[in-house]
């Protein structure tokens, strides 16, 4: 008996199958399609937007000059982070005659933005003017700079010293309007606020072509214009706005800390602060924790001292200014004729915001420990006026602090060039001088040690802290950031964003 | 156009889908209507609630800020501080309370006594102001030198009932941006704070701060509208675009500012939940459908395959497949009905087997009967002859006579057997080229005598000649005689046999028509079979090798026929006029 199976399904049957499943996939693709849809992506920009402001009291301008010189110059080396020399413009160094002789080795194919080229008889000829802008009188310890070869250069100090070494990060340009120099943009002839990406810079052409900065009255006013997209970084951005601007999808920002220190310098000549035991009382009198909180919203870093808190010498030697009211009290009742005697002294301030914020901080500090401080707000160039004459008793700013020994000493020492209001004393200057002519880095690290306890036992000022400031930049850009370093060290790599997710912090 | 289904497994499967869908598709629609209402509902409260709660914040936010300043001048007033303690206060309290960015006290006359700040004071004391809480007016909201916005509080001092100057109060709004930054809802809805002149102060997007700083008016905007529109003071809903984006804002105001506060949501994330949920119930459903269907078809399937079997295995027995068998296992009435066609189909092989055997029996026995019949005369005739010839008393003339009998028998059995022996093996046929005509009328000489022995008027009809056809002569010739014979047997004396020949086209026919008796319809399909005969006598095979004979030659033999009025055969063969005859194998 044969066995046969039924027939294939009729046709019909197939069809009415082959309509369902076309319902069902089109109601299944409607079902699980994805909402929204993708945004038009915008032509890479390559003309970069400034806006530049001064959070601080002096003008744009100051700041625009600093900007020209980080864009278009370069020096022998550069001080990272811990105040160490890297190499720049020089590949390298060797120093020689007992440290007095420093032969520096040139990169070589560097051109200036005329493209005449870098070697070492064109630096020998500008390094002199060049030093006695940046290390003022102290240029004069420079004894001897030649050129020992097309690429190799010697300077010779009339003693060895450890700032010889800071000697290479004077800048190196040529005379002219504006100077010429070897960096990564040029300017525009007669601008200030127009470069061009240099074609021929040695590490390679920017991504971005063009920068145009634009000034600003002030920071917030800056701020606003990010925020409209007619900027696309803000030059600095202060403690009020660094939080206002965090939570922004269209901007990044990148912290930093700044290379000033808030500090409240004492005339040494004043009757009301010269006592040691006042300084010693107002030193420990403040709380800078409390400072940083209030007065920089939390943007900052306490000060270990005059000396760059991240400085490689100062690891090993690292002092606590610490907050002791007691301790304050009972300094301060030392130098007090009569216990109800309340020392006053008059704080002058240049006209800042900021500034005004920490004084007021400072001021009530004081208070609680019996010391009336006045503020007095004065407009800046008055202000280095007085400083100069000596007509002051305290005076409250930043003042350039790092990351090198260098700097504070060009502002504490007698003898430097930035010490307008002859802050410090014998002692601070014999502690400098330590510093400055010790020969090894353990005679380096032992001065150091030994600055720091001058500067705890006979302070010249009160250090406050170290402000965070950031830059925002805009998310069009990509920007290669490290942390704690300022992004500006990497300009030269920025470009436009092919990808709108970025990071939003360092 | 009526629909029509005609398979049972389709109509299974629509039915359970029906059953079983229509209520979950009503239920279906019944869940949706009722998500997407409790969902708008829902999330609108939600967003009420939110909105109500961020407009307490700021309220409380700003009048414990003019509350700040309203404490302040009362440590100010009538306390007989000094100056140097009025300005350490308010300097205190600016570091203290960082909304106020400057704090001054002016007297009567309107000139600053003590500030906040260290240098000059900027604050001047405000005109137009409003009541924030008892004893603190506020200005209107302003855009300031950096392009933000900020307020100026305003205390009215007074000593003895007598006015006493002014304490002014710098309040910057920035911290109630970050209280409105702070309020989100899922991730794109965001709130913002109008002012009552329609400027906004605030918005929780952090790309729309921008707005802020070009101090946009936002009059035109639907829930401002919405809200203004408003009697009463409740909170205000709507469902809006703006800027290509379908949005859910709800506003309310803080009526101590007169301030509106907006929350925006973009509907698509609003109702993201509730529209997954749709989504998923759609699905659901559509998948149910199928799994339905398709149930329902497999189950009819598995229902309608035994009869699909079963109709299958009837037409293969209907053509003739007598060896179909079915095999159901279903163990239900279907098994039952297998089993009884497998049955059915058996006892039609065993009859169709005794019908074949009945039929040989019939032939055999027809054939058997015509030998017998057709053999019997002549036989006999010969055996009567011979035993007349063996007799001494027959006359010359009497054996000649007798003699002729015998050999005209003979040769009847000669042509009987002949005629069996063609059945079996038919005698190869020559071709040649023949004259249809001539070769026509030589057989209807010789056939007129049988014709007017039988009564029947034999006549010939020819068609203008020549009309050549390839063919054999002597097979042809059986042929005519052998319809003519059929012919002239079949009619009744007096009636007639006509033979016809004709020219159609590329051929030629030879008809033999006769009146007589006719030959019954359901009788003519087989006429040209072997062993079937109408007459009495015979085996059956002349009309068989007739037609075996024609179609060696090419050409084709039809018949005609109507009970009582005649029979027609006709020949046709293909003309060849100018052809050689080659001979055909056989």
């Amino acid at each position: 008996m044969a066995e046969q199976r039924g027939r294939s399904r009729p046709g019909g049957t197939r069809l009415a199958f082959g309509v369902i499943a076309v319902i069902a996939g089109a109601t299944l693709s409607w079902a699980c399609r994805p909402s929204g849809g993708e945004a038009p992506k915008a032509s890479p920009p390559t003309t970069l937007r400034m806006g530049i402001s001064q959070v601080s009291a002096t003008n744009p301008g100051t700041g625009l000059r600093q900007l020209n010189s980080l864009l278009t110059q370069e020096s022998l080396a550069r001080a990272i982070d811990d105040g160490r020399m890297q190499p720049s413009l020089a590949e390298g160094w060797t120093p020689q005659n007992g440290g007095r002789t420093l032969v520096v080795k040139l990169r070589p194919k560097i051109t200036f933005h005329d493209g005449s080229p870098l070697d070492a008889a064109a630096i020998a000829k500008i390094l002199p003017d060049s030093l006695k802008d940046f290390m003022g009188p102290f240029s004069s310890e420079v004894e001897q700079i030649r050129a020992t070869g097309p690429d190799t250069l010697e300077i010779t100090f009339r003693r060895p010293s450890p700032f010889l070494l800071e000697t290479l990060e004077s800048p190196i340009q040529r005379p002219g309007t504006p100077p010429i120099g070897t960096g990564p943009y040029i300017a525009a002839p007669g601008s200030m606020t127009a470069f061009t990406a240099n074609a021929g810079y040695y590490l390679g052409k920017p991504a971005i072509e063009h920068i145009n900065v634009t000034t600003y009255p002030t920071v917030r006013a800056a701020w606003a214009e990010l925020l409209r997209d007619r900027i696309d970084w803000l030059w600095e951005v202060g403690p009020d706005a660094v939080d206002s601007m965090t939570t922004s999808n269209s901007v990044a920002m990148f912290t930093y800390t700044r290379r000033y220190q808030f500090v409240l310098a004492f005339n040494p000549s004043a009757r009301a602060v010269r006592s040691r035991d006042v300084r010693l009382g107002l030193n420990a009198a403040i709380d800078r924790d409390r400072l940083v909180k209030s007065a920089l919203n939390g943007h900052g870093t306490p000060s270990v001292g005059m000396i760059w808190p991240r400085h490689w010498a100062l690891q090993d030697n690292r002092t606590a200014l610490a907050f002791d009211p007691g301790a304050a009290s009972q300094a301060l009742d030392r130098a007090r004729p009569k216990a109800s005697d309340r020392i006053h002294f008059t704080c002058l301030v240049p006209p800042d915001a900021l500034n005004e914020r920490v004084a007021l901080e400072v001021k009530r500090q004081f208070e609680a420990v019996g010391v009336d401080m006045s503020v007095e707000e004065v407009p800046q160039e008055q202000l280095f006026e007085r400083l100069g004459k000596g007509d002051y008793e305290a005076t409250l700013f930043e003042f350039i602090s790092g990351p090198t020994l260098f700097r504070p000493y060009l502002v504490w020492h007698s003898g430097g060039p930035l010490n307008w209001g002859r802050f410090g004393g014998p002692n601070i200057d014999k502690a400098l001088d330590a510093v400055r002519f010790s020969g090894t880095d353990a005679e380096y690290r032992a001065a150091v040690a030994n600055l720091n306890q001058i500067l705890l036992e006979d302070p010249p000022g009160v250090f406050l802290a170290w402000q965070e400031r950031a830059r925002a930049v805009s998310r069009r850009f990509s920007v290669p950031s490290e942390p704690g370093r300022d992004i500006l060290g990497t300009l030269r790599l920025w470009k436009p964003a092919a990808d709108t997710r970025q990071a939003s912090r360092n | 156009m009526k629909l029509r289904i005609r398979h049972i497994a389709t109509r299974f499967a629509l039915l359970v889908g029906v059953a079983a869908v229509v209520p979950l598709l009503a239920y279906g629609a019944v869940s949706l209507l009722s998500l997407q209402r409790g969902t708008h509902d829902s999330i609108v409260t939600g967003n009420v609630n939110v909105a109500t709660r961020a407009a307490e914040e700021i309220r409380r936010y700003v009048v414990s800020n003019a509350a700040l300043l309203k404490a302040l001048s009362a440590d100010l007033q009538n306390t007989g501080l000094e100056r140097r303690q009025q300005d350490q206060i308010l300097k205190n309290y600016v570091l203290e309370f960082r909304e106020f960015r400057e704090i001054t006290l002016f007297d009567e006359a309107g000139a600053p006594v003590v500030s906040s700040r260290a240098g000059k004071p900027r604050i001047v004391i405000p005109k137009n102001t409003a009541p924030v809480v008892e004893g603190v007016d506020m200005s209107p909201i302003r855009v300031d030198e950096d392009l933000l916005p900020t307020a100026t509080f305003v205390v009215r001092l007074t000593r003895l009932n007598q006015g006493a100057g002014w304490l002014a109060g710098e309040f910057s709004l920035e911290e109630m941006w970050r209280m409105v930054d702070r309020i989100r809802i899922g991730e794109h809805g965001y709130a913002m704070v109008i002012a009552p002149g329609g400027e906004l102060i605030a918005h929780g997007d952090p790309d729309k701060k921008a707005l802020v700083a070009q101090a946009r008016t936002m009059t035109a905007h639907p829930l401002v509208a919405a809200i203004r529109d408003k009697r009463d003071e409740g909170p205000a809903s709507l469902e809006y675009t703006d800027e290509n984006r379908k949005n859910l804002g709800v506003a309310t105001k803080i009526p101590a500012l007169g301030w509106t506060v907006a929350v925006e949501q973009p509907t698509s994330e609003a109702y993201a939940n509730a529209t997954q949920l749709e989504r998923q119930l759609r699905i659901a459903i559509l998948a149910a459908l199928l799994v339905m269907v398709v149930v329902g078809y497999l189950f009819g399937r598995s229902f309608i395959n035994p009869i699909l079997e079963l109709k299958r295995a009837t037409h293969d027995v209907a053509a003739g497949r007598l060896s179909t068998r079915v095999d159901i296992t279903t163990g239900d009435e279907f098994t039952d009905l297998g089993e009884s066609f497998n049955t059915m189909a058996d006892r039609l092989v065993q009859l169709q087997e005794d019908v074949k055997r009945q039929e040989r029996h019939a032939m055999f026995g027809r054939v058997a009967a015509g030998i017998v019949h057709d053999l019997s005369h002549p036989i006999q005739n010969i055996g009567n002859s011979t035993r007349l010839l063996l007799r001494d008393d027959v006359d010359q003339e009497s054996r000649d006579m007798f003699r002729r009998t015998i050999e005209r028998e003979l040769t009847t059995l000669k042509r009987f057997m002949d005629d069996l022996r063609n059945v079996v093996k038919p005698k190869p046929i020559e071709r040649f080229a023949m004259e249809v005509n001539q070769s026509v009328t030589e057989i209807v000489e010789s056939m007129r005598p049988e014709g007017d022995r039988n009564g029947v008027l034999v006549e010939a009809r020819y068609a203008p000649g020549p009309l050549v056809i390839e063919g054999d002569r002597f097979a042809l010739g059986r042929v005519y005689r052998n319809l003519m014979s059929n012919a002239i047997q079949a009619t009744a004396p007096g009636g007639s046999v006509t033979i016809a020949t004709a020219r159609v086209g590329d051929h030629v026919e030879i008809s033999v028509t006769d009146t007589g008796s006719g030959i019954p319809a359901d009788r003519l399909s087989a006429i040209f079979d072997d062993f079937v005969t109408t007459k009495r006598r015979g085996l059956g095979l002349g009309l068989a090798i007739s037609k075996r004979i024609v179609e060696q030659l090419d050409g084709t033999i039809v018949v005609e026929s109507e009970v009582g009025r005649g029979t027609a055969f006709t020949l046709r063969f293909p003309a060849r006029d100018d052809r050689t005859v080659q001979v055909a194998a056989s």
